[in-house]
Formats: structure tokens, C-alpha cells, sequence
């Protein structure tokens, strides 16, 4: 058995997008996302790895990041592990991993990692890019500048990690003259900080004495300290940052100079020359809106066969199980409980597989940074920042990560905002809710060979959108302005995405909306089962007496229909959902749609759950859900209930509402208070009622 | 007489409300380690 307690400990630090999550994988052999997308490394991952029969390292991919200086919470995660006293994650070796292709950022980080006094290797990544972009490494000359072992690898297929795992054994610690020497500018005060606080070198004291009013590690009494210690030694400490940005990236330049050479006339990568179009203000735009068309028509029109597979296979289980099996309220929970509920999950698997294939092909091939380029414009005029649409695109999958994903905006008001209207975005729990509901009242017509339900599940996506930006420049003119941000991203060069991490994304979405979503569907299913299957009063016991002696004309499948109805209304649930008909009649809904509502508050998906219970409780035959929504007869008209009033009207519903629980708490433990969540889901409700009752006013 | 297609009911019901439970009382993201109560008040 490995053991953390024995394993030396490798931190991998290093810019964003310089490969260091694919080396981290390589080296652990553990199951990670890599992605060339802007922000994607949040959270430390660790992971263990033999570096030969008898030596075990623990590797810690650390948070990409451009400096030393943090800028937000995962950056100072970096900052942190590397220089707080006592920190458990603190490494014996440090891994820099470097992009070859852009030496110059890269390295600015990498000589800052380097002062701290660890033991340091440098990886340089992306060799073969900048080969083709004529840029060559003198590696001797690096290795004898920087005073570190220089080890090439390429981490998209491994190459040069052996090399590197005997470089990390065989490390040993040298004393090296500090690239940046923190005497020159402030004699004295970073060993003063390092005195006060027991850091491990002068290069730690540096950076925690001139930020310490940043730095959220640091007790209010230590920032006091380190305040009125840069006073009394007549420092700005800003100024002082300045001038080792300065200094540092004079040194850089100068190391460049001696160890790389570049010939621009052997450029032969093709990225400058699709980025002009990709980001055109014009085209660019006009590209994603397509990609996002084809995306949209293809969850319509690649599903819909193992969709309809799916139906087919659950409906002969349930029948299976009620012929096969005694009959009895075990049966009855199988058959009606559990197994329709299952069904409401599985059946979306395909619709996610293919979207979620989209994506991570997006993500792999670079695409994504530039769809992050080309809404920063847009996004500044709504009160956004251009890292807004990270978590805005990721809520497209869930809002719950994607609230969480905007620790890395640095500026409060722009991540407040992101975190309050990211909800309004199209969730993946929304979209079983869609394809129903399309389904059952948008016309399955071609118009010019387009789908017309693919374009309005289209519509329903740009909806939230839409929404997300209008509530955004509301909010951006109420809240007050905190502190300014500045918005820093890189285009990675396009690559052709890796096989693997394209079926592992597919893999973790799916599986993460069975086991999360799937797990809420099936409780709720099976308590809505016992809810529809037992009543408080005698006239449930009785349905069948009661239904017989008010309709002694009926026999047969009519009778047995008429008493299943009977006997819902008669249940928990029915008496539940006749409780809040009469505020949701004026939008067109009945109490099933209503017992439906109250149990989406879990999670939105839940809707359609609860229909398959609601429809197939006390029912003999079995119809899809989908059917028996489509056979609801409006009693007040005697036409389908389920007509275009009540499909857009629930559709705007459902796109507008604050319906899950999860986004709530989520809201609450990022914001800190419960006043914002609730803000939220006042607003957000109460706006999805208004526009669903004048939509269903203005179509009935 | 409790036979064993209700006490098969009861467990299933249990896990169900237990499940439900879970989901909607306050608790550490177990999908961060527990480490993601990060505050927005902290964020500069």
C-alpha cells in the first residue's frame, strides 16, 4: 500500500494551459479533466507515482497561475502551498512546467517559484509547437543560467517523463543565488517578515510582507503587523511589486536572449491565421452561432432512436414485472414507482452524451478560449467579465459547479452578478423538461430541412441566455462598484482533441447526472408513488364503490380508468395539488401539473419523473409518458390539455424559475448570507409566473 | 403480521426520504473535499 507519510513531495506549478494537468495524468495515472480552456485547473489534485522500485512520490497539480501576486482564490491557493509555514501540501521538490511556445510569461513565474529555495526543476512542454514556430532552446545554456536541471518532455504523449521521474529521484538541493534579490529595493524588510511569521527563505517574506493586506491566510493581527512594519520602514509596498515585475521581466529577457533563438520566417502554425477569422467580431460570431445551431439540432435528431429504444425496453420491464411478479404494493412500487422513475434518467442519456460531446470537443480544440475572447466585448457592456463566460457556459450543464466556478473572477460585483444570473442559463436538468414538453406541443415539422422543435429547444437556450445578460446589466446598475478588474486570458494554439479526454468528460457528465439527478428522481419517484398510492380519507379506500356507484354505465377499461382517476384525486397527493391549483390555474395548469411543480423544487428534472408517476399510478396499460401526457383530456374544453397555451407557458416557466434547491445552497454558502439567494429566488419565481400568465392569457 | 414485501416498502421508503433529506439539509460540498466554502466577502 503506498503511503502519503512516505512519498516525496512534487508540486507541479505553472501557467495556465501549459500542459501540466496532462503531465500531472501521466505521472498518476488518475482520472482528470485536461482541457486546454482558460481557468479549468480550480482545485489541487493530487496523486501518487513511482519514480523507480523503491521511491514513491505524491504529485500536486497546483492551480494554473501567472504570478506570484495572486489575483484570486485559486491563485493564492499556489502562493500559499508554497510559502505558508507548517502547510501540509508544502513540497520537497517543485516541478515548473513551462510552454516552450512562450518562454517569456512562463518564465517570469518560473524565476519567482525558483527564489523560494526549493529544489526546482524546470519542464520545458510544447517543444514540438515551437520547433514549428522556428523557435529553438539552447538547454545546456538554460540549464547553466538558471542553475536547475532542464528537462523536455511533450505531456500529450508522454514523451520525456521518465526522464524527468529519475531528474525528481536524483535532485538534490544546491544553494543558487537568487534570480531577483530582495535586498536592493528594501533592505532588511523581507527578513524581518520572514522572522515574524518563521517563513522558510527572504523570497517568502517578499511576497507575503508586500501583499499582506491580500492574502486571505493571514490573520487581521499579522496584516496589522506587516502593515505598520512596511510604515515604519518607509515602504509602498505596491510600488515595490512594480519594481520586481520590472526587474524580474528585464532578467527574463536577458536569459532569452543567450539561450533562444527564433526564426519567424519557419512559422508555420496555422493558428494566427484561423484566429482571424474564429475571433472576427463579425464571423467569429456568425461561426459559434452556427456551431451552436448544429449542436441543438443534432440532441433533437441523433437521439431520438436510442431514445425511443430506451422507452420501449423500461415499458416491457414494468409489464414484466406486473405479469411476472405477485401482485401486491411491492409490485406495485416496482412497477410504478422505481421503474418509471428510472426511466425519467436514463432516457436523457443520450441527449447529454451528444451535448456534452460537443462541448469537449469545444473545450479540447481550443475553441472555447476563443468563444471567451469573443464575448468579453459583449460581456463588459452587461457588467461582466469575460471570465463570466466560463461559468455561464458551464451552466449550461449544471449551475451548481459553474456558481463555483466563479471564485476565479477577481472583481465582487462581476461575480456576484455571475453568480445570480448564471441560474437563468439553460441547465442540462432542464432539458428533459424541454424535450418533453416540445415535444408533446411544438408540431414535429420540417420547415426548408430544419427541425422546428430542434430550433425552439434552440430558442429556449438563447432565452436563458438572453435573460442571464439582461438581468446582469440590471444588477451591474444597482450594485455598487467595489474594486476594478482587469481581464487577462491566452489563446492556446489549437490542437486536435485527445480521444480519451473527450470520452472521459462524456463518461463523468453522464455519470455524474445519473448518480446525482438520477438518485433525487428515483426518491422522489418512489415517494410519490406511496403519496398517489394511499389517501387520508375512506374515499380512497372505496375509489372503486365510489366510481361505480357514480357511473354504473361504465365497464371495462373506461371503468378501470375512471377509478384510477378517482383515486389520485383522492390521494396525498392530489389533495397536495389541489391545494395550490387555484394560484397556478390562471396559467393553464391542473393539480398534476401542480404535484409536478412542487416536486421540481428538488431538481427541475424531477418534472418529468413525477408526470411518469402521476400518469402511470392506477393505470393498466403502459404507455409511455410521453403518450399518456399527450392523451390528457382538458375537461373544461374537451381538447388536449397539453395544447401550445399550456406548453409555452410551462416552457417560460420552467426557463425562468428558481426551481432547484441545490442552486439555492449554493448561492447562499458563496454569497455568505441568505440575503442574496433570496433576492434571487423571489425575483426569479416571481418573474417566471408573470410571463408564463400573460404568455398562457395571450395563446389560449 | 408484518410480512416482507411491507418491510421491503418501509426500507425503500426510508432510503427514499433519507435521500431527500440529504440533498436539502446544509452541508460541506463533497465534491470540493469540503475545502470550497470560499467567501465571497474574503475575495478582493
Amino acid at each position: 500500500m503506498i503511503s502519503g507519510r512516505q512519498a516525496l513531495k512534487v508540486a507541479l506549478v505553472g501557467n495556465p494551459n501549459t500542459g501540466k494537468s496532462s503531465l500531472f495524468n501521466i505521472l498518476t495515472g488518475l482520472n482528470q479533466r485536461v482541457s486546454n480552456y482558460p481557468g479549468i485547473t480550480v482545485e489541487k489534485k493530487t496523486g501518487f507515482c513511482k519514480l523507480d522500485q523503491r521511491t514513491i512520490a505524491e504529485i500536486i497539480d497546483l492551480p494554473g497561475t501567472y504570478s506570484l501576486h495572486p489575483s484570486s482564490l485559486d491563485e493564492e491557493v499556489v502562493l500559499r502551498t508554497l510559502v505558508e509555514p507548517g502547510n501540509p501540501d508544502r513540497p520537497d521538490v517543485l516541478v515548473g512546467v513551462v510552454d516552450a511556445t512562450n518562454l517569456k510569461r512562463n518564465l517570469y513565474l518560473f524565476t519567482q517559484a525558483l527564489d523560494l529555495g526549493l529544489p526546482t526543476i524546470l519542464v520545458l512542454n510544447m517543444m514540438d509547437q515551437a520547433e514549428r514556430k522556428g523557435i529553438s532552446v539552447d538547454i545546456p545554456a538554460l540549464e547553466a543560467s538558471l542553475g536547475v536541471p532542464v528537462v523536455v518532455i511533450n505531456a500529450r504523449n508522454g514523451e520525456g517523463t521518465s526522464l524527468l521521474k529519475s531528474s525528481i529521484k536524483d535532485l538534490t538541493s544546491t544553494l543558487r543565488e537568487p534570480v531577483f534579490d530582495v535586498r536592493t529595493d528594501a533592505p532588511g524588510y523581507a527578513e524581518q517578515v520572514r522572522q515574524y511569521l518563521k517563513l522558510s527563505g527572504d523570497y517568502a517574506g517578499w511576497l507575503v510582507g508586500t501583499q499582506a493586506r491580500d492574502l486571505t491566510f493571514l490573520k487581521p493581527v499579522q496584516q496589522d503587523y506587516l502593515q505598520q512594519l512596511s510604515l515604519r520602514n518607509n515602504l509602498d509596498t505596491k510600488k515595490l511589486r512594480i519594481k520586481e515585475t520590472i526587474r524580474r521581466y528585464q532578467i527574463v529577457n536577458g536569459l532569452l536572449e543567450a539561450t533562444v533563438k527564433t526564426d519567424p520566417g519557419k512559422d508555420r502554425s496555422l493558428t494566427g491565421i484561423i484566429d482571424r477569422v474564429i475571433t472576427h467580431p463579425v464571423y467569429g460570431l456568425l461561426i459559434l452561432f452556427g456551431l451552436l445551431f448544429v449542436i441543438f439540432q443534432a440532441i433533437f435528431a441523433w437521439a431520438e432512436l436510442p431514445m425511443n429504444l430506451i422507452d420501449t425496453v423500461f415499458s416491457n420491464l414494468s409489464r414484466w414485472v406486473r405479469e411476472g411478479m405477485e401482485p401486491g404494493p411491492l409490485t406495485d412500487l416496482i412497477a410504478e414507482g422505481i421503474i418509471p422513475g428510472i426511466t425519467g434518467v436514463v432516457i436523457f442519456i443520450p441527449q447529454i452524451f451528444i451535448l456534452f460531446t460537443f462541448i469537449s470537443l469545444l473545450e479540447e480544440s481550443g475553441y472555447m478560449a476563443r468563444v471567451v475572447f469573443l464575448m468579453d466585448k459583449l460581456m463588459r457592456r452587461f457588467g461582466l467579465s469575460g471570465k463570466s463566460v466560463v461559468p455561464l457556459i458551464s451552466g449550461t450543464a449544471c449551475a451548481i459547479p459553474a456558481i463555483m466556478a466563479t471564485r476565479n473572477i477577481e472583481n465582487w460585483k462581476e461575480r456576484l452578478i455571475t453568480i445570480l444570473v448564471t441560474p437563468f442559463m439553460t441547465c442540462s436538468a432542464r432539458l428533459p423538461v424541454y424535450t418533453v414538453l416540445i415535444g408533446l406541443t411544438i408540431p414535429a415539422r420540417e420547415y426548408f430541412g430544419i427541425h422546428l422543435q430542434g430550433l425552439v429547444l434552440m430558442a429556449m437556450y438563447l432565452l436563458g441566455f438572453v435573460m442571464a445578460l439582461g438581468s446582469a446589466k440590471i444588477l451591474s446598475l444597482i450594485i455598487p462598484n467595489r474594486t476594478q478588474a482587469h481581464f487577462i486570458m491566452e489563446m492556446p494554439a489549437y490542437r486536435v482533441p485527445l480521444y480519451r479526454n473527450v470520452m472521459l468528460t462524456i463518461w463523468e457528465k453522464s455519470k455524474s447526472f445519473v448518480t446525482n439527478a438520477g438518485k433525487i428522481i428515483l426518491a422522489i419517484s418512489i415517494i410519490l408513488w406511496f403519496l398517489a398510492s394511499n389517501g387520508p380519507t375512506e374515499s380512497f379506500t372505496h375509489a372503486a364503490e365510489i366510481t361505480l356507484e357514480n357511473h354504473p354505465e361504465l365497464n371495462g377499461e373506461q371503468l378501470d380508468q375512471e377509478i384510477a382517476s378517482y383515486r389520485l384525486e383522492q390521494s396525498y397527493i392530489g389533495h397536495l395539488g389541489r391545494f395550490i391549483e387555484p394560484a397556478i390555474r390562471p396559467l393553464g395548469y391542473d393539480w398534476k401539473v401542480g404535484i409536478a411543480l412542487i416536486s421540481s423544487l428538488a431538481a427541475r428534472e424531477v418534472f418529468v419523473g413525477t408526470m411518469a408517476t402521476i400518469y402511470s399510478v392506477g393505470s393498466d396499460d403502459e404507455l409511455s409518458v410521453m403518450q399518456h401526457m399527450a392523451s390528457e383530456v382538458n375537461p373544461r374544453t374537451g381538447g388536449k390539455f397539453f395544447n401550445l397555451a399550456v406548453g409555452v407557458s410551462l416552457l417560460l416557466f420552467y426557463a425562468f424559475a428558481m426551481q432547484c434547491s441545490s442552486t439555492f445552497a449554493v448561492v447562499r454558502k458563496e454569497t455568505k448570507t441568505w440575503r442574496w439567494p433570496l433576492i434571487q429566488a423571489g425575483f426569479m419565481t416571481g418573474f417566471a409566473y408573470v410571463v408564463s400568465l400573460i404568455a398562457y392569457q395571450l395563446l389560449s | 403480521m408484518i410480512n416482507w414485501q411491507t418491510l421491503v416498502l418501509v426500507a425503500a421508503l426510508g432510503w427514499a426520504v433519507w435521500t431527500l433529506y440529504s440533498t436539502f439539509r446544509p452541508r460541506k460540498n463533497s465534491a470540493c473535499g469540503g475545502d470550497c466554502c470560499g467567501s465571497i466577502a474574503k475575495s478582493k
